[in-house]
């Protein structure tokens, strides 16, 4: 699929996915809270109808799923991208005993998930499935008979899964493409929502969630608590006791980054990138490196090589380094049919 | 247990508003299309980006009443100066009637802005000789709405005429707290329309309400019937709506349902429609959801365009519109109505006359902060109600924080205790009820929370799928938290009324404390918050034992006393008992626990403890004889010794105030948690509780066993 | 670099630490100060604070920094994280510098 249409559906009106990567999955019976707050690294403030935006992680408090905890009466719906397929029932089973641990079913061998992100995104939802879901606030969900509307998103738009029953998802998307037109409806897929979570600072397991970095050094200290007894609760304590090294910065560049491509002050090591990706909207390279604690802050000049004597320089930067459309939509007040009425400031930080 | 079957008429009605004091005058600027938005002069707008409100105009006060030097006398003057036009269209100033039957109901969301909501009510039926029980309801700009159903409620046996309206005042506090929260709009307040935004307003209003039965014998012609209201809470957010409208659609069903129509009969809606894009659309799909397809037929106003914001007058003055132009089969059109906005009523009556329309049944919608939600259905005329059987309450849990620490077994020996000296031990919110945001919570709502969840527990009850909006929740209080006041007025103080907290100011209405435990506890059911002094927590309990009897849609009401301690203020009153009530027989009981229901209760004037024993032994059908205790204290002891027939030292006389330290609102409730407790225990076949006096109302229940 | 790195660092941390205060006094975010990362998001994810809460969160800042945010510029889609808030107050005194 070509990125960069994708990404300009995504920036400017609505585009559409199966999100194959989620994993979802249900916990239920008494045991459900128990179970599910021993899991998730997070004070569970959560109501009917809420999510919280969290992590599992291991033993060594390193990250394998980020993971979206919702509350539907008693029972706990997990919708999760994991660091390597297969990692989260692995870390389930070996981490929750049989006997003390809630029903837990795999929600993909009966339903499939449809996600939708965009600035407008909430205006073709609510032309399909009713106007109820135009005010949806953030982190939570709405059921709609057998369809499940959460409101999450990593792109920095409004953003959509919608979980259907295996049977129903067909028609879904048809109906979805058919109220479509209007809004300039494209395609995406997980490539262009990568790179707009790059340029939105969002977590993204499969990159520098593999960079056997904690959620201290990736800044991800909102997803969980210091004062809680979870899994890899004490390997956390300890890192923190000691002190973290390196902290997950920002990055642009004019020329190419690769992904672990080292990231040099001078000429002293500074750390090393761990996602890259180039910026449609910006027009050049946006990377995220751990740096060292010293480099680790934006507005400075450094450079990155991947062989000796080709240094490229690069600038540290605050992220988000997109202007996103989102902030500037209003659902009670906006439509996209009318929207060159709103002033957008421009897209490029 | 008496019934809602009485048909309810307006036979009086007064309003003092920025489009003209006195009825006449407002229905003349309504048919000249003038609005009363204009250029605050009362203190300065030069801190703000803002400078329209809705003011009364000075010199039109001046002529009428004394000189006047701050806010509080003027919200008293207001109230005093609509309540006596009221009076006096009714046929009833001066009247030789039984005053001690006459009830007053107070709406207000500030106040005199003295922290004394109950004391308005408290004056002005001084000034006006009423002696029936004088309640203040606080839901911020629901209060009005749900003041004239109370009043509605207390028709059926607590009084024979009550006057129940509201009062506010466009003061610099409340502009200051509007304005810091984005809502005020550069230009004159347009509902449905642009600029979105509110312009903040002022006045009072109040109604005459009395049986259709009593106003055709002293042949008070009636202006309208008040046929039923409803109330709801969104749980949501404390200065924004629920977006998907549910809220406010229970609301207005719950008023619909109360009336004995269906929703095909409701041929004018005059909407809350502060202008705000987020209300006016949320109102929207709420009357999309009772209406259906159907609601695209329906003309829907806003009177904010006219009258401004009244923040607790709202309700009443814009009923009052409506009341106005009914009897000529017109409706209030919405003014400055430049253009469609989206996701807004279809037919907004867009003008600036009132427009002829045929309809016998309107509804009238507020809502206020913290998710109050308030809908009154008012009728060309009244009708004949189908006859519903009250349903008897029964007492189902019991939750407390005070003295004796969060364990009802330690309540029952404190009370007993006369050597109980203790304030109340510090607790953890999170051992009380888990997975609850603690952020911002002031105190005055931890124990509110605190107390609600215990008294669920207690009840063995959770509140899930479809009973969550079926459950209530009713707070008696009579102060705002010291926390978050302090720190409004603190940010006032120190940055300027230009930069105050808008975190703080949404904490500043009475009734904010309800609204977080409504979220905490996802109880989506009618809210009221009221106040009357001492006492106010066994008024709350009685509310909720009205709703529970009257209202089918309702399973569950939470009813809570409240206080938080100010030592600044050498207030060190503080506790919260809640009381968790239903239809006797709806919920199984844990076993071990003998049934309580609450058998009998009276509401009355300050100074009229006898009237409130006799409405409660009368409505219980037992003879004082069958008490065995009684709990809360009595300003007048002599009465109860008069009513017993015997010296009362005979009867123990039992009260929590030393758990609380004071006798404000969560005392009486305390009392009555103790006497629960003995009924249920199997100690005492029946209980009596009494409690507030003056300066506002007496209460008094019983309590008993139950067999079904 | 026109200054040196150690002070321009020292510097963004001092604001940034006034910042968190004003995120735990103000706004009652019940964090310790270093558990509030520099470019975690204030609004809807991270801290997930609402629309009221940004109204105080930008009233404090100008009363804290001096800087004048809400005419102009939305707060909301200017303060979108603690080193959002630190570069706008490095650059209004940057621009009060130079003029």
């Amino acid at each position: 699929m070509a990125l960069e249409p994708a990404i300009e559906a995504i920036r400017s009106s609505v585009a559409l996915r199966p999100a194959g990567e989620l994993v979802c999955l249900e916990f239920s019976g008494p045991l459900a809270f128990e179970t599910v707050d021993r899991l998730c690294p997070i004070e569970l403030y959560l109501r009917h109808g809420q999510m919280q935006h969290t992590l599992l992680l291991d033993d060594d408090a390193l990250p394998v799923a980020d993971l979206y905890v919702a509350c539907h009466e008693e029972d706990f719906i997990f919708l999760a991208e994991e660091r390597e397929p297969g990692a989260i029932m692995s870390h389930l089973r070996s981490h929750l005993p049989a006997a003390r641990r809630a029903e837990v079913k795999d929600l993909r061998a009966t339903h499939g998930v449809i996600a939708l992100d965009g600035p407008f995104a909430w205006e073709l939802l609510g032309a399909v499935v009713g106007p109820e879901i135009i005010g949806l606030p953030y982190l939570t969900f709405a059921r709609l008979d057998s369809l499940f509307c959460f409101r999450g998103g990593k792109t920095g738009e409004f953003g959509y899964y919608l979980m259907a029953p295996l049977t129903e998802t067909g028609e879904l998307e048809a109906r979805l493409v058919e109220a479509g037109g209007p809004f300039d409806l494209g395609r995406s897929d997980l490539a262009a929502v990568e790179q707009c979570s790059l340029e939105n600072f969002f977590f993204n397991i499969r990159r520098e969630g593999r960079s056997k970095a904690t959620p201290l050094e990736l800044q991800l200290q909102w997803r969980i608590s210091h004062h809680k007894d979870f899994v890899g609760s004490q390997a956390l304590k300890k890192r923190r006791e000691r002190g973290i090294e390196h902290r997950l910065t920002c990055l642009t560049s004019r020329e190419e980054v690769g992904a672990d491509d080292p990231v040099f002050a001078g000429p002293d090591l500074a750390g090393c990138v761990v996602n890259a990706g180039f910026s449609f909207a910006r027009g050049e390279w946006v990377a995220l490196a751990l740096l060292d604690l010293h480099h680790a802050y934006p507005g400075l000049d450094l450079s990155c090589g991947g062989e000796p004597g080709l240094p490229r320089p690069v600038r540290t930067v605050t992220p988000p380094v997109i202007n996103n459309r989102s902030l500037h939509v209003s659902p009670q007040a906006h439509a996209y049919a009318t929207r060159s009425e709103i002033r957008f400031p421009p897209l490029v930080v | 247990m008496s019934s809602r079957n009485a048909e309810v008429v307006v036979t009086g009605a007064g309003a003092v508003s920025a489009i003209g004091i006195g009825c006449g005058p407002l229905l003349s600027s309504l048919d000249e299309g003038r609005d009363g938005i204009r250029p605050i002069t009362r203190f300065s707008t030069h801190p703000f980006s803002v400078n329209l409100g809705a003011t009364v105009p000075d010199d039109w006060l001046r002529g009428l009443s004394p000189q006047y030097s701050s806010d509080s006398d003027l919200c008293f003057d207001f109230a005093r100066i609509a309540l006596t036009e009221a009076l006096w269209q009714a046929g009833l100033e001066g009247d030789g009637r039984d005053q001690f039957k006459t009830a007053l109901v107070v709406g207000t969301s500030l106040g005199d802005l003295k922290n004394q909501h109950h004391r308005l009510a408290s004056r002005l039926a001084g000034h006006f000789g009423f002696k029936g029980p004088a309640i203040t309801i606080s839901t911020a700009c629901s209060s009005s709405n749900n003041a004239i159903g109370l009043a509605r409620d207390l028709l059926d046996g607590f009084a024979d005429v009550v006057v129940a309206g509201g009062a506010d005042v466009l003061s610099l506090e409340a502009f200051a707290g509007f304005h810091a929260l984005g809502v005020l709009s550069p230009a004159k307040c347009a509902p449905f329309s642009r600029p979105a935004g509110t312009t903040l307003g002022e006045g009072a209003g109040f109604l005459v309400l009395e049986r259709a039965a009593d106003a055709a014998c002293r042949g008070a012609p009636p202006l309208a019937a008040v046929s039923g209201y409803g109330l709801s809470a969104d749980a949501f957010h404390e200065t924004s709506p629920d977006p998907s409208g549910g809220g406010v659609a229970r609301a207005i069903q719950m008023a619909i349902l109360d009336a004995g129509l269906a929703p095909g009969e409701i041929g004018y809606v005059n909407a809350h429609g502060s202008g705000t894009a987020n209300n006016d659309a949320v109102e929207w799909l709420a009357l999309q959801r009772v209406f259906g397809a159907g609601a695209g037929g329906i003309p829907v106003s806003s009177s904010k365009g006219h009258l401004g914001h009244c923040q607790g007058a709202a309700g009443v003055l814009e009923a009052l519109c409506v009341l106005l132009l009914m009897p000529r089969q017109s409706v209030p059109p919405t003014l400055h109505h430049r253009g469609v906005r989206p996701r807004c009523p279809e037919d907004p009556v867009a003008s600036d006359r009132p427009r002829p329309h045929p309809y016998r049944h309107a509804a009238c919608l507020n809502s206020g902060f913290g998710g109050a939600n308030a809908a009154l259905i008012l009728s060309t005329s009244s009708s004949p109600r189908p006859v519903r059987a009250a349903r008897p309450v029964e007492i189902m849990g019991l939750g407390a924080v005070a003295g004796h620490g969060l364990n009802l077994s330690e309540l029952g020996k404190a009370i007993e205790d006369p050597e109980f000296d203790q304030p109340m031990p510090a607790y953890e919110i999170d051992r009380v009820i888990p997975n609850v945001d603690p952020r911002g919570l002031d105190p005055a709502t931890r124990h509110l929370i605190a107390a609600a969840a215990l008294a669920l527990g207690d009840a063995g009850i959770a509140v899930r799928g479809p009973l969550k909006e079926r459950a209530g929740l009713v707070i008696g209080t009579t102060r705002l938290s010291s926390q978050s006041a302090g720190e409004f007025y603190r940010s006032i103080a120190e940055r300027g009324p230009g930069s105050c907290s808008p975190l703080a100011f949404a904490r500043i209405t009475l009734n904010a404390p309800a609204g977080s435990c409504s979220k905490a506890l996802m109880l989506k059911g009618p809210t009221s918050t009221l106040t009357s002094g001492p006492g106010s927590g066994l008024g709350a309990v009685l509310y909720a034992a009205t709703m529970i009897a009257n209202w089918e849609s309702v399973d569950l009401v939470l009813a809570a006393g409240v206080d938080e301690a100010d030592s600044s203020a050498g207030g060190l009153t503080e506790g919260a008992g809640c009381i968790a009530l239903a239809p006797a027989g709806k919920f199984p009981v844990p076993p071990g626990r003998e049934r309580a229901v609450l058998a009998g209760f009276g509401i009355a004037g300050p100074e009229d403890l006898s009237a409130a024993l006799g409405q409660a032994f009368a409505m219980a059908g037992i003879l004082p004889d069958s008490v065995d205790l009684i709990f809360g204290s009595a300003d007048d002891k002599s009465v109860l010794e008069h009513f017993f027939g015997r010296p009362s030292q005979k009867l123990p006389r039992l009260s929590c105030r030393k758990l609380c330290r004071g006798d404000e609102a969560a005392t009486s409730a305390l009392d009555f948690i103790a006497a629960a407790l003995v009924i249920r225990s199997g100690e005492s076949r029946a209980a009596l509780v009494v409690g507030g006096g003056r300066p506002c109302a007496t209460y008094a229940a019983i309590l008993t066993g139950w067999r079904s | 670099m026109e200054i040196p790195l150690e002070s321009y660092t020292q510097r963004r941390e001092e604001l940034l630490s006034r910042v968190r205060k004003i995120l735990i006094d103000r706004l009652h975010v019940r964090r310790a100060p270093d558990e509030i990362d520099p470019d975690t998001s204030l609004f809807l994810s991270g801290l997930g604070l609402d629309s009221v809460d940004m109204v105080e969160l930008v009233i404090a800042c100008e009363a804290e920094f001096g800087v004048r945010i809400r005419s102009g510029t939305a707060g909301r889609a200017r303060l979108r994280t603690l080193n959002n808030v630190v570069d706008f107050v490095i650059s209004e005194e940057e621009k009060s510098r130079g003029a």
